[in-house]
């Protein structure tokens, strides 16, 4: 859980402006980064994890990086971490994030905002006042999203975590496959899924009440 | 009057399914492919064989299946999977088995021997079962044996360690004391990288008796704070050896060879001299299924001429007491006395509290 509210709040803070961006530019660059954004999707999670494996090893190119600047003299252990685990999945849910948020700030009317600058609120004001309250289901949507994924994350910490990296899938996947406990590892399961569904609930709930 | 012209409709130009005719059309297609044929299992002429898949399968297909046919002329449809999934069907099967062979991991194996699904591998029936080391044999109550046994020791990085330990004890306490630095990997918990036969032969290496598993468990929390992963993948040791993520912890023999003949001598395979962990497929037969054929082609995987190239081509042990390697890898392949088979009703029934306890001491 812990890991899963960490990921959620990182691709929220890191993919809102994004998608803010996105939304709002007018700009070719921001199509632009839009395809950024969904190609990696093409890609397999596996190939990806190994694209991480290779910048966070010891040789990679983030320890080379830090040793140049000189901020560490030998490798660092960046593979096999939590935060490796947590880089990753950010990395591979952020699309999850960005897209509903920046579908629902697409679909805002920008007469609202002008109507709020025209009597006397700032930048900032409108954004807080209107836009960001507006875009409470695109939130609440990226945030179903991202936190499901994470609940159920198999591969990529199964590739750069380890065993200290617990999550509910490797837990039914070691209950299963490795203790032969099949009646646990069903449990577990109907857990993860009726989890899943209270999320779900409470993203309907954020939904309808920011509609009201 | 009424007109007694009767005008019928024009016939609809589309045809409008049925809920009947639909089911009809359901039911026929499911019946087609039976309806005036025989397949060729009915037939007694194919056997189906669950396999786990990549190069085991492929050399399986090219050493076993194709030498059994060219005997035989009876065809072997290999499976491939997940083996705990196959071992699973044919636990639940009634009356038609899936699968004419159980062949896979021993926890498995144990449910089916257990739940009376194996026909037993008399030496009338199997004359190859003779030649079959006991050790390989002995714990299957005389219905299955290991088709070929791995063995794990230790794999170092040739330029890192230049004094590599001899023994598992060794290798604990040169951890402990922080001889590699936080450089060694350990295998994981998980039976797809065969934690529990590496637990209990740490078990045996520190204590005398495999069943004294807290030897195990005290000396890998001591060794904790210098192993970086404890890894979860059959590949993860060479890969962490040849890209320097790691220096030295246990691999599998075979994948340490090939990957000390690929990278020039860049990593190397030390036999610890208090013994290897070692394990492998069993192989046996499933009743109701093709018995007879299955009962041959067990007997012709355990035979000195499929043994023999099979395992030299994976680099595998051969479970058959008369198979002379070739060339240098009679040196390499660590012989039956040099080997540690668990026993895997010890390992299954000890399982799950294991799991707890890892997750506790080890991976938190």
């Amino acid at each position: 859980m812990q890991l899963g509210v960490s990921v959620t709040l990182l691709t929220l803070l890191l993919g809102y402006p994004v998608a803010y961006y996105i939304a709002q530019s007018g700009s070719r660059f921001a199509m632009f980064t839009m395809a950024v954004i969904i190609l990696p999707l093409f890609v397999s999670v596996v190939v990806r994890s190994f694209g991480w494996m290779i910048l966070f090893g010891r040789q990679g190119n983030v320890n080379r990086l830090l040793i140049s600047l000189g901020i560490t003299d030998k490798p660092l252990q960046l593979l096999y971490t939590p935060g490796a685990v947590t880089v990753g999945l950010v990395h591979i849910l952020a699309p999850l994030m960005i897209l509903p948020i920046a579908s629902v700030l697409r679909g805002q009317d920008p007469a609202l905002r002008e109507a709020a600058s025209s009597l006397g609120a700032s930048r900032a004001k409108v954004f807080w006042t209107v836009t960001l309250p507006l875009s409470l289901p695109g939130i609440a949507a990226g945030c179903v999203l991202v936190l499901a994924h994470v609940i159920a994350a198999f591969v990529l910490p199964a590739l750069i975590g380890s065993d200290r990296v617990r999550l509910m899938a490797t837990m039914i996947y070691q209950q299963v496959m490795t203790a032969n406990n099949l009646a646990l590892g069903a449990a577990l399961a109907v857990v993860m899924v009726v989890a899943t569904f209270a999320l779900l609930a409470l993203a309907g709930f954020v939904t309808r009440r920011s509609r009201d | 009057m009424t007109s007694a012209i009767h005008r019928s409709k024009p016939a609809s130009r589309l045809w409008k399914p049925t809920r009947r005719s639909l089911l009809a059309m359901g039911g026929a297609a499911i019946c087609a492919p039976y309806l005036g044929s025989t397949s060729l299992r009915a037939q007694g002429k194919e056997l189906v064989v669950p396999m786990s898949g990549g190069s085991f399968m492929t050399i399986w297909g090219s050493e076993v299946a194709d030498t059994f046919k060219k005997k035989t002329g009876i065809s072997v449809k290999m499976v491939p999977g997940n083996m705990k999934t196959h071992a699973m069907s044919s636990l639940a099967a009634k009356g038609n088995p899936p699968f004419d062979l159980a062949f896979g991991n021993g926890d498995d194996f144990i449910q089916l021997l257990d739940s009376g699904k194996l026909l037993p591998l008399s030496p009338d029936k199997v004359p190859n079962i003779d030649d079959i080391h006991v050790k390989f044999k002995e714990q299957w109550q005389g219905h299955g044996s290991m088709f070929d046994y791995f063995s794990i020791g230790l794999a170092y990085a040739t330029d890192q360690v230049k004094n590599p330990p001899a023994s598992w004890k060794e290798f604990v306490e040169r951890t402990v004391k922080g001889d590699f630095g936080a450089n060694v990997f350990f295998n994981g918990l998980n039976a797809g990288v065969r934690g529990p036969e590496v637990l209990v032969n740490l078990a045996r290496a520190l204590s005398g008796s495999e069943q004294n598993v807290d030897a195990a468990f005290d000396a890998l929390k001591r060794m904790k704070p210098n192993v970086f992963k404890f890894f979860g993948s059959i590949n993860d040791p060479i890969l962490m050896l040849l890209n320097g993520e790691g220096i030295i912890g246990p691999s599998w023999d075979g994948r340490t060879f090939v990957a000390q003949d690929e990278s020039n001598g860049k990593v190397a395979f030390v036999k610890p001299s208090d013994g290897l962990a070692s394990n492998g497929p069993a192989i046996g037969v499933i009743k109701g299924g093709n018995e007879d054929a299955a009962y041959q082609l067990v007997n012709h995987a355990l035979s000195v001429e499929v043994q023999k190239p099979f395992c030299e081509k994976m680099f595998y042990g051969a479970v058959n007491t008369k198979v002379s390697y070739s060339g240098s890898l009679a040196q390499r392949i660590p012989k039956p006395d040099e080997v540690n088979v668990p026993s895997e009703r010890f390992m299954a029934t000890n399982m799950g509290a294991w799991i707890k306890r890892w997750n506790q001491e080890i991976a938190s």
